[in-house]
């Protein structure tokens, strides 16, 4: 199956608002594809149809091969979907080592087992010294570290991560974007919501833009930038 | 036995007793509006107010009708106690704080009370006690009539004062939007200690007018906070005042279905209807924090 | 063999000869009011042992799970009247009929997690209240069980009080209930101790972000609900045991049942295993002195034992909002066991792994 993800004509309204139009996309397995819009644009709640927090209102959703349109989160988990959110949820009285210990018992019942996968994980993402602090006293960056940390240790094929730079400075950013890229090394697919655009255009190998809730562009990152229609959407906004 | 004529006096009395009721409602369904907190303590102050109205009519031979304002600034007055003590420590804090505070506020009122107060019942006689109009076969007694009116007053007093004075339309904006009141300058504390203290203000009041037609004792506070706790989740949060109109509607059904039903199946009911109301409401205004 | 031994590695050390400690104080206790014939002191010791059991039932639901049910009694108030009614109607020994009475209602609590797990904690609480004062109200004009006036079971011929567990005095009454919490402090250890306690307490810190790690809540709600309302039940029916008699008002009491034993685990500190423990030993004996010792000589101050309770609670709740463990682990006393494989003790995970 050389397509993991695919949404066909999802639409996702509330009350009186369409947030998601129409939308059809398809992600390759291994692509690193980035999804930027404007503000309202509708990408969160796109991410939050396809991880399975939202049901959208007309549509499919194929993750695998397999329709997953409407079923729980926590069944996509299983599945090899892993998602970090934009604002982030660490179970803030854990500690940082049993937050993604809690991860890594997805897919293993020894604790044992879990307990060293989740070490490996915050060596990666480098949050091994803050491993027995509780969750909620680690700052934005370390916050977002351990959000992956978190998705990664349940061994996900499909990561979606939601405004995972958004909030970190300037090395930290790039710190987490080496992190993206190995992490895409590895093989893992990665479908990336973002508004800081330095970011986004850097790491990603095709861009999807979202206005309206419906797409009205796609390509690599240099075909979007000089996108007419992008630029207009964009005009006035900070692209950096 | 059960003709229109029964029918219709069960209605008016229900209209009459739901009255008192509502003014409990209101005063939980400001606070719970307002500051975010529900409290379980309601029906004690309730309980407070009447037994004050007792007390100053066995005591110092106040008429109740007098001793209303008395209670009210009283149990005003403890309600700020109360806020400024306990309260405004829990407004930000987790949901089980304010539970747990608020049952400790229900346990040392309701049960300490009682070991002041003696646990026996009471009633207050007065000049208007026992007194019934029969007008063509409509049964109209007097402390009800009252209560009723007094009633009215309150809340249409609540309502001028709710919209038409800095104070309550400052309380208004919390209620809706917390923050942005504060960027107006509002002071929020100052807000938390009005509506906490107006809310069981308003339900002492309650008290003071059950006194002259139902007897009263320690635990009472237990149905009442209840049957507020129905009001309000049955006349929906957007209002005030919607949970005037259901307290009435509650009273009514409660007298009506009286006529029909044994008693014990009617409070079954009452508790069953909560139930379903609350597993099938629309999300309200109030204690909404939707996760994502 | 290398799990249990590994969990005996977990005790070795100062907690280890705490707990064996206690354990003997506990047994020797009984013995030695009953020598010296100290009913009230033993009185007091069983229901600290009850209310032990219980609010640590409540406390897997709340403390573990983010679930705060103000309904508790319903379970409690089953299981009670389940181990009555065998005795009475069907000649079953409650030794067996208050694990009938748990699972009972166990099942019941497992049907009020159907309906009512979909609410967040506010409704949660409202709901669990208002089905518990249901239960009240159909219980009391339900002949059968006893209407209003409740059941009491019978002296027996001493030929048969083995078979009705009943004993003279308080004294052995708490045996049976120290054998219950022992068993009930092993099944929750194990629990909390895996994947389930784990994944308990995700949901409880945040319930979508433990969806996103592929746990579903309503599933381990249950579970927690189950072993919750067993235990509860259980309790219910040796509530029946030691004082032979049950009414609506005893079973499904907001205030005695619901309140008491979240009150209990509160005082004690919900974050902590032994927590509820704490608290139960710490306000069941406040309650029970001032009500014998003030109330029950000056009936005209009932309530005062009531009062002094809410106090206690009013004040922890300003100053020691996670109770007393929770103030114990601030100031380092003690420390809460990590998530963390129990093979290994905090300080080798520093230091190595």
């Amino acid at each position: 199956m050389d397509e993991i993800l695919k949404c066909d004509g999802v639409t996702k309204r509330f009350g009186g608002l369409v947030a998601v139009d129409n939308v059809s996309i398809s992600v390759k397995k291994g692509e690193f594809v980035g999804l930027i819009g404007p503000n309202g644009a509708g990408k969160t709640t796109l991410f939050n149809c396809i991880s399975g927090y939202y049901k959208p209102d007309k549509g499919r959703i194929y993750f695998k091969g397999m329709n997953v349109t409407g079923k729980p989160p926590y069944v996509l988990a299983k599945l090899g979907m892993g998602r970090t959110f934009q604002i982030v949820k660490p179970l803030p009285r854990l500690t940082v080592l049993e937050n993604v210990i809690i991860s890594a018992l997805l897919k293993t019942e020894d604790i044992e087992d879990a307990y060293k996968k989740a070490v490996d994980m915050l060596d990666y993402v480098g949050l091994r010294d803050k491993m027995l602090l509780p969750a909620r006293s680690l700052n934005v960056a370390e916050k977002k570290k351990l959000e992956l940390a978190r998705a990664l240790a349940l061994d996900p094929e499909l990561l979606l991560l939601d405004e995972v730079v958004a909030g970190l400075n300037p090395t930290e950013t790039d710190n987490m974007l080496n992190l993206l890229r190995d992490i895409h090394k590895k093989g893992h697919t990665i479908i990336m919501v973002e508004h800081v655009m330095r970011a986004v255009m850097n790491v990603s190998e095709r861009i999807i833009v979202l206005h309206h809730g419906k797409v009205i562009a796609e390509g690599t990152p240099s075909e979007v930038a000089n996108n007419p229609q992008v630029i207009e959407v964009y005009l006035g906004k900070e692209v950096v | 036995m059960i003709d229109f004529l029964s029918i219709l006096n069960a209605i008016i009395s229900g209209i009459l007793i739901g009255s008192v009721y509502s003014l409990v409602a209101m005063g939980l369904s400001l606070i719970w509006g307002i500051m975010d907190i529900i409290n379980f303590a309601q029906g004690d102050y309730m309980m407070l107010g009447a037994f004050i109205t007792y007390w100053m009519l066995v005591l110092a031979g106040i008429d109740p009708l007098i001793s209303v304002i008395i209670s009210f600034a009283i149990i005003f007055g403890v309600g700020i106690l109360t806020q400024a003590l306990v309260i405004d420590r829990i407004v930000e804090a987790p949901f089980v704080s304010q539970v747990v505070s608020t049952f400790a506020i229900l346990l040392i009122i309701r049960y300490g009370s009682e070991a002041v107060f003696g646990p026996y019942t009471r009633r207050v006689e007065t000049w208007y006690t026992g007194i019934t109009y029969n007008i063509m076969g409509i049964i109209l007694p007097l402390p009800e009539i009252i209560a009723f009116i007094i009633s009215i007053l309150v809340t249409l007093i609540l309502y001028i004062f709710l919209n038409k004075t800095y104070v309550g339309i400052a309380m208004q904006a919390v209620s809706q939007n917390r923050d942005a009141a504060a960027i107006l300058g509002i002071n929020i504390k100052r807000m938390y200690w009005f509506a906490f203290g107006i809310g069981v203000g308003i339900t002492a009041i309650a008290g003071t007018l059950l006194s002259t037609f139902y007897p009263i004792y320690p635990e009472m506070g237990a149905f009442f906070t209840f049957l507020a706790f129905v009001i309000v989740v049955f006349g929906g949060f957007g209002s005030i005042f919607g949970s005037y109109v259901a307290g009435l509607i509650i009273g009514i059904s409660e007298t009506v279905s009286a006529l029909f039903i044994l008693p014990t199946w009617k409070d079954v009911i009452a508790f069953l209807i909560f139930v379903i109301i609350i597993l099938f409401r629309p999300t309200g205004l109030f204690g909404v924090k939707t996760s994502s | 063999m290398m799990r249990l031994k590994s969990i005996l590695v977990e005790f070795r050390g100062t907690k280890g000869y705490l707990i064996i400690g206690i354990s003997l104080v506990l047994i020797l206790l009984p013995i030695l009011f009953m020598t010296l014939d100290l009913p009230f002191p033993a009185n007091v010791l069983f229901l600290c042992l009850l209310y032990s059991i219980m609010a640590m039932a409540w406390n897997l639901l709340f403390g573990y799970c983010g679930q705060f049910s103000l309904g508790h009694s319903i379970f409690f108030g089953l299981g009670a009247y389940t181990t009555m009614i065998g005795m009475l109607y069907y000649n079953l020994t409650p030794w067996i009929g208050i694990f009938v009475g748990g699972f009972i209602a166990a099942l019941s609590g497992l049907g009020l997690g159907v309906i009512l797990f979909r609410l967040r904690s506010h409704w949660f609480a409202l709901a669990s209240m208002a089905i518990q004062e249901m239960f009240l109200l159909l219980f009391i004009p339900w002949t059968w069980v006893g209407g209003s006036a409740g059941l009491q079971a019978p002296i027996v011929s001493p030929d048969k009080a083995l078979y009705f567990a009943q004993y003279a005095g308080p004294y052995l009454y708490i045996y049976i209930a120290l054998g219950i919490l022992a068993i009930e402090l092993i099944i929750f250890y194990i629990i909390v101790n895996s994947k389930w306690g784990y994944y308990f307490q995700a949901i409880r810190e945040d319930e979508d972000a433990a969806k996103s790690l592929g746990i579903n809540p309503f599933k381990y709600k249950m579970v927690a609900m189950f072993f919750s309302a067993l235990f509860t039940g259980i309790a219910g029916g040796i509530y029946v045991i030691r004082f032979r008699f049950i009414d609506p008002f005893v079973a499904f009491n907001l205030i005695t049942i619901a309140v008491y034993i979240l009150v209990a685990a509160i005082i004690g500190g919900v974050y902590s295993f032994i927590g509820p423990i704490v608290g139960s030993f710490i306000f069941m004996p406040i309650t029970e002195y001032v009500r014998v010792y003030i109330v029950s000589r000056f009936p005209r101050y009932y309530g005062l034992q009531v009062f002094s309770i809410g106090l206690v609670v009013l004040i922890i709740s300003l100053i020691a909002p996670e109770g007393v463990m929770g103030l114990l682990e601030k100031r380092g006393i003690v420390r809460r066991r990590l998530a963390i494989p129990i093979t290994l003790s905090n300080k080798e995970v520093v230091e190595g792994g």
